[in-house]
This record gives structure tokens, C-alpha cells and sequence, in this order.
């Protein structure tokens, strides 16, 4: 049913996704959490930082890395010495771009939830005699669980729709850069539309699939605790 | 035991000025709301740095300028009116919880029975009546073998009987264990039946400081 060139844009898009959101997740829970414990200006400053992603176009972010990952840039050439080629037109510059583009979509609600987490519970715990990595493992850890799985989902969801930044500075190489939603432009271009359509079924039939098993998981556990207490 | 404490705190409408020192095992603070109580108790326990100006226990320094004590290392435990307990463990949990991480040789199975919490163990705190949260919060607390246990109210959700019961266990356990138990109430009747010593507060002043003897208390009961 599938091309080849299709099935590697869609497992390509489907790397991409998981990949950039993983990674996300993983360097931006610290911030999140110091972002959530006060106010202050520099915290301000920085959550103003952070939320741009939203509202810029792609364009101009897709601009900005265009000449952040050119391989004249000082980026790049910084990247040289550490032994790595320049990233435009390849798989890792996507990923970059696609962690900057979704990076709202993770720390919000991170900070949002690490926020929940209520100082007097965590002052109680230390007091108890809980050390760092206790109050990690037994207090932060499972409650902000929900909160690292909704920002999860988000920034999944919103890397597979990616389009404008992918323009800009992916170059549509198959294998490489190639993504679903830049083939399906191409076949709209070429006016192909019986494959633009086919594609466009699968990316949201697979996209709905994925966002409903993922709430399904999240809301699993939560009702087996209230069916537990309803039970009692 | 002894403990030194030197508060200086203003805030818009709130000014605190306390300096006194503590020898007592059980004491007893009273005041009206807005005195300072709450204030001074979480000072001691280290929630308030920026108000406390000098802080020590036994002669070990908890706080002074910019030195702070960490809180895992005071055994100072604050139990506010509204038990702070983690929504995600059942009652059981917590206080098993509470033993590892203290690293406490305190009895569970003897605390659990001395506080009635047999019924409770397998229900989350948001299943628990405020009373029973805050036999779960001091049966917590004692199982963590505090050096100082600062009761805020902590108590006040517990019906009179229940109250009653709860207390003499205390004082048994204080006993046990040796702690300096700093107990805030709005009951002055509770106050003069188990404090050694009474600290009265007015608008962040200490008004007064007592000791009682057991004959005291009565007459000072009464004098009320």
C-alpha cells in the first residue's frame, strides 16, 4: 500500500518525535523545576525565553537556525572541533529544531505540575530525614509522573505536525530529513492528491491512535486509585 | 535541654520581636491569633530563616546570619494544624516511609496500636478525617524520634476523648524518647494539665513566661 520512500518518511517522522521529546524531557526537568519553585525577574526572564517558540512563526525560527547551523557559523564550527559535522540538511539539525519548536509544549506543563508539589511536603519529608535522592525518587518522582507524561504527549503530538521549521532548514532528503508532512506537500504540489490523501489518513488516523492510547495510559493507573477508593 | 532563640521579623503589619531561652521538656505557648506562635514555631524549625536572627539547641547552633542547619539534621519536626501528609501513600506507607528515612529503631507496630491507626493503614490521606490525619501526622512524627516535636493546633481536630487518649500517649512517649515538646493551643485548660512551662505571646512580644508547678497550673487555670 505503502511506498518505500513513504514508510522511511513515516518511521522517520515517528524517530523524530520520540527522539526530540525523550531528549527534551530529559534537559529541560531541571529548569522546570527550578522555574516552579518562586517568582523572581531572572525566573521571568526566562519563562518569557522559553514560551517564545509559541508565538513566533517557524519562519523565523526556522531563519535563525538556517544561520545557526550554516556550516560557516561559529556553531558549527564549534561543533567541528568537537568532531561534528555541520548539522544542516541532516537528521540531528531536525531534532535540534524540533526540541526548540516544541520546547514550550514540555516545560508549561512540567512547571506546572513540579509546581503542585507543595513546599510544606517537602520541607516535612527533609525534616523526617529524607535526603536528595529519596525525596527524588519517593515524593517528586510519582507525583510529577502525570505531569512528565502530559509533556510528553504534547511535545510527541506537536513534533509529528512539524512543517514550517522542516522547510526551512530540512532540504527533503529522503532517509535523512524527509518527513511525512513534507511529502505529502510534495504530492499536494504535484497534484497528486490520491496519495496526499492516503497519507494525510494515515498521519491523522496514527496521530488520534497514538494520542489515545497515551491518555488511556494516563488516565489508567489514576482510575484503578479511585476504584481502590471507592472500594474502601 | 535547652533552647535559645532569637527572632526579628517585619513585615507590612507584622512585627516580631522575641528573645527567650527554653529549658522545660513540655511547653505550652499561648496567644491570641496573630501573636506570633505559628511564627515562632516554624522559626525553630528552620521554615523561617530570614526571621530568625540566632537559633540553637543543646548548644548546637541551627541558625545564625546566613548559617543554616539543614532540617535533616535538626530532628526539629513542625506538625501544622492541617497535617502535611504525601496524597500518593497510604497511611502505612507514610509511616514506614517516615522510618527509613530517619533511620529510626522507633517501634511502628507499638506506635500504630498506641494511636488506634489499625483501621487506617491502608486508606490515602484523602480518605482520612482531619483528626485522623493528625494522628497519622504525630505518629509519623514519633516514629522519626524528633529531638524537638513543635506542635502547631496539631491536635485540634481530635475530638475531647480522643484528645485526651492522644496526649497521654504523648507524654508517655515524650518520656521515652526525651524530647522538647513546644505545643501551641488555643485551650489554656490543655495547656495547664501537661506544660511545665508557659510562654504567653501579644502581638510578636512575649508577654510572659512561667513555670508551673503542678499547683500553679491550677490556680493559674482558674485565674484565666
Amino acid at each position: 500500500m505503502l511506498y518505500p520512500s513513504e514508510w522511511q518518511a513515516l518511521w522517520l517522522t515517528v524517530k523524530l518525535a520520540l527522539l526530540s521529546s525523550f531528549l527534551l524531557l530529559l534537559l529541560t526537568a531541571p529548569l522546570a523545576w527550578w522555574l516552579s519553585r518562586g517568582q523572581s525577574s531572572g525566573r521571568n526572564a526566562i519563562n518569557a525565553l522559553l514560551t517564545l517558540p509559541l508565538v513566533l512563526p517557524p519562519t523565523v525560527l526556522g531563519f535563525y537556525l538556517v544561520l545557526l547551523l550554516s556550516p560557516d557559523s561559529w556553531f558549527s564550527q564549534l561543533l567541528r572541533l568537537m568532531g561534528i559535522e555541520a548539522l544542516a540538511f541532516r537528521f540531528e539539525g531536525l531534532v535540534l529544531a524540533s526540541m526548540l519548536y516544541s520546547l514550550p509544549f514540555v516545560v508549561q506543563p512540567l512547571q506546572q505540575g513540579f509546581g503542585q508539589i507543595a513546599q510544606d511536603l517537602l520541607q516535612q519529608s527533609q525534616a523526617l530525614g529524607a535526603n536528595r535522592w529519596q525525596l527524588v525518587a519517593q515524593l517528586i518522582w510519582p507525583l510529577s509522573r502525570p505531569a512528565l507524561f502530559s509533556a510528553f504527549i504534547l511535545s510527541f503530538a506537536h513534533t509529528l505536525g512539524e512543517f514550517g521549521i522542516v522547510l526551512m532548514i530540512g532540504g527533503n532528503i529522503p532517509g535523512q530529513t524527509q518527513l511525512l508532512s513534507m511529502l505529502i506537500y510534495d504530492q499536494v504540489e504535484s497534484l497528486n492528491y490520491a496519495r496526499a490523501h492516503l497519507l494525510s489518513g494515515l498521519l491523522l488516523l496514527f496521530s488520534f491512535s497514538v494520542l489515545f492510547w497515551l491518555y488511556q495510559q494516563q488516565r489508567g493507573p489514576q482510575q484503578r486509585v479511585q476504584q481502590q477508593r471507592n472500594q474502601q | 535541654m535547652s533552647l535559645r532563640l532569637k527572632l526579628h521579623w517585619t513585615t507590612c503589619n507584622f512585627h516580631l520581636q522575641l528573645e527567650l531561652e527554653l529549658n522545660n521538656h513540655w511547653i505550652g505557648i499561648y496567644g491570641q491569633s496573630g501573636s506570633g506562635k505559628t511564627s515562632m514555631l516554624k522559626a525553630i524549625a528552620g521554615l523561617l530563616p530570614t526571621a530568625t536572627e540566632h537559633c540553637s539547641f543543646n548548644d548546637e547552633l541551627w541558625q545564625q546570619g546566613s548559617f543554616g542547619q539543614p532540617l535533616s539534621k535538626r530532628k526539629a519536626l513542625y506538625l501544622a494544624p492541617e497535617a502535611v501528609l504525601m496524597p500518593h501513600k497510604t497511611a502505612l506507607q507514610q509511616l514506614e516511609l517516615a522510618s527509613s528515612w530517619s533511620k529510626s529503631t522507633a517501634d511502628i507496630k507499638q506506635i500504630i496500636q498506641d494511636f488506634e491507626l489499625e483501621q487506617l493503614l491502608t486508606l490515602y490521606p484523602s480518605q482520612l478525617s482531619s483528626g485522623q490525619q493528625q494522628k497519622l501526622a504525630l505518629a509519623q512524627a514519633l516514629i522519626a524520634k524528633p529531638r524537638l516535636l513543635l506542635l502547631d493546633e496539631a491536635l485540634a481536630h481530635l475530638d475531647h476523648q480522643q484528645k485526651a487518649a492522644v496526649l497521654k500517649k504523648l507524654k508517655l512517649y515524650q518520656q521515652q524518647q526525651g524530647f522538647m515538646l513546644l505545643w501551641v493551643s488555643h485551650q489554656m485548660e490543655d495547656l495547664c494539665l501537661y506544660c511545665e512551662e508557659i510562654i504567653w505571646l501579644k502581638q510578636g512580644q512575649l508577654q510572659r513566661q512561667q513555670q508551673l508547678s503542678s499547683q500553679q497550673s491550677n490556680q493559674l487555670f482558674y485565674a484565666i
